[in-house]
């Protein structure tokens, strides 16, 4: 009997060492990835790196050559990434939201349904081909590239993460909140306005945040899109760079691999803070 | 000035076709009385109240068939919105808003519906609601905090709070102690009570004592007809038909 029970408790244990092991194993590329991005990319961390444009293969190649730190930054990226992403967001989140206000009221109907294998189908088109669908719509009738097309081609990704998360918030209100303001008199605007959103805020923007931090790393719509810029540009008719267009184009670039890293850090952080900033908004320890 | 202040003509209402939630319900409400609406589950008690303030309007697919005349006008021919605000509504489950503060949500009628009034009118109406659901001890130092705050049942009374500050004409009360402590549904017992000097009380209830406590009428409901209506007494100890009766038995 008792030897019986010892070897359940071995194989009990057994199981138990397996599983913290395997989600050891499953942490270590994480872990890796944020030490590398430390070890390697801290060294061209200064204040002129957000505070001047990305420099000239020429001006890294003459700097590296005689051992110096390579000279610029990334702040045409980091105006670049506010502007396109906040152009995506100023598109995608009243959208996202009033397409999900509808699919809250009118949740069996057969319309609605369709609506909903629309978005499924929306949220796995690659990026890519949002970038296409905004070159062919935007920048080829208009013949220029701009942050106005980069920002579309984003807001078409955004889309349907704010859908979604906008109608998962909305369906943690309690179910007759609408009729509770339906009862004492609102008409659907005001219970919509004055009730329903107000309460769900703290989870919408959450959620725009989330799809805001996801937009932030997207690079490929924008190359054919936003086409990129060495300068800092805040007119959205013209062509900007982001934090990850420049990284792509470092990444090209043999004499700028020290900038590859800290620019790859710096948008890492970034989209930690936004998610970290979001997390805390949706569990209420910051309100909006 | 109307004898009846609502007039209940053949009101059918379903909510899929050939299937009648309620069938042809006729009967006349009198004013500032307090009326038990019984029955069972399904009965079609809930579906009676939401009836009378249009409340089955924010659905698509439910049919309503019958007139229903508040104070001798068809509810159907005045706005939507007038009439919710004359004819106020407790649900089951406590709503209070979670972003505003007590006073905000006694007093959020007014805002849904567009009104603004001023701050000394505000307090007013806030206290003297809050008085009257005998909340005003326990709130009267919090009312600027979040109601989420409040224990369950108080949430309730806030809730009523709420519907009582628009000075509605008739309330409506789905089983508003049913998640209640009992401390508290005395409180509200007294309040409903008192209230008829006011307005016209409807509540629906599955707790037979608690209609035969507090209302004047009582009307029963089985399987979406109206079997019997009169007055509380009458209808809790000779009941005219046999299957009040046999309700009355199986639930005391």
């Amino acid at each position: 009997m008792s030897r019986l029970k010892s070897h359940r408790i071995r194989i009990d244990r057994l199981v138990f060492g397996g599983v913290v092991f395997c989600a050891v194993l499953a942490i270590c590329p994480l872990i890796g990835l944020i030490f590398d991005l430390f070890v390697n990319g801290y060294k061209q961390i200064h204040f002129d790196f957000f505070i001047q444009v990305n420099p000239t293969p020429e001006e890294a190649r003459l700097f590296q050559s005689a051992g110096l730190l390579i000279p610029g930054g990334i702040l045409n990226g980091i105006t670049g990434s506010f502007s396109v992403v906040a152009i995506a967001v100023l598109i995608a989140a009243p959208l996202g939201i009033l397409m999900a206000l509808f699919m809250y009221d009118d949740h069996s109907s057969r319309f609605s349904n369709f609506f909903h294998c629309l978005i499924v189908s929306l949220m796995g088109i690659p990026a890519i081909i949002a970038g296409m669908i905004v070159y062919l719509w935007m920048v080829e009738p208009f013949h220029s590239f701009s942050a106005l097309a980069g920002g579309v081609s984003l807001a078409i990704v955004m889309l349907p993460m704010i859908i979604y998360s906008t109608l998962d918030a909305l369906n943690t209100l309690p179910a007759n909140m609408k009729e509770e303001g339906a009862a004492l008199g609102g008409t659907y605007t005001n219970v919509i306005f004055l009730i329903i959103l107000p309460a769900a805020k703290d989870k919408i923007i959450s959620g725009i945040l989330v799809a805001a931090s996801r937009a932030v790393g997207i690079t490929s719509p924008l190359i054919i899109t936003a086409l990129g810029s060495s300068e800092v540009r805040w007119n959205v008719q013209e062509p900007v760079s982001t934090v990850s267009m420049l990284l792509w184009n470092f990444f090209n670039n043999p004499s700028m691999v020290d900038m590859v890293w800290t620019t790859a850090l710096f948008l890492f952080l970034t989209v930690i803070v936004l998610n970290i900033i979001a997390k805390s908004i949706y569990h209420g320890q910051i309100h909006t | 000035m109307d004898k009846y202040i609502l007039e209940i003509e053949k009101l059918s209402v379903s909510y899929k076709q050939g299937s009648y939630a309620l069938k042809e319900i006729s009967v006349s409400l009198e004013p500032n009385k307090v009326v038990s609406v019984i029955g069972l589950a399904l009965a079609g008690k809930s579906t009676l109240l939401r009836s009378l303030n249009r409340l089955h309007e924010i659905y698509t697919g439910i049919r309503i068939e019958g007139r229903i005349l508040f104070k001798g006008e068809n509810i159907m021919n005045q706005p939507v919105i007038d009439i919710r605000k004359k004819i106020g509504m407790v649900f089951q489950n406590p709503n209070v808003f979670p972003n505003m503060s007590i006073y905000q949500n006694v007093l959020y009628g007014y805002r849904l519906n567009n009104i603004s009034l001023s701050k000394a009118e505000n307090d007013r109406i806030a206290e003297e609601t809050l008085r009257e659901t005998g909340l005003w001890d326990d709130v009267k130092d919090k009312l600027q905090s979040r109601p989420n705050i409040l224990p369950h049942s108080l949430q309730q009374q806030i809730c009523i709070a709420r519907a009582l500050a628009l000075q509605p004409e008739i309330l409506l009360m789905d089983n508003p102690t049913a998640q209640l402590q009992p401390a508290y549904i005395n409180v509200v017992e007294d309040m409903i009570y008192r209230l008829r000097d006011k307005m016209t009380v409807i509540i629906a209830t599955q707790n037979l004592s608690q209609a035969a406590r507090i209302s004047d009428y009582t009307l029963f409901l089985e399987d979406g007809e109206l079997i019997e209506f009169g007055d509380t007494s009458q209808l809790f100890w000779s009941p005219a038909d046999k299957r009040t009766e046999r309700f009355i038995m199986s639930q005391s």
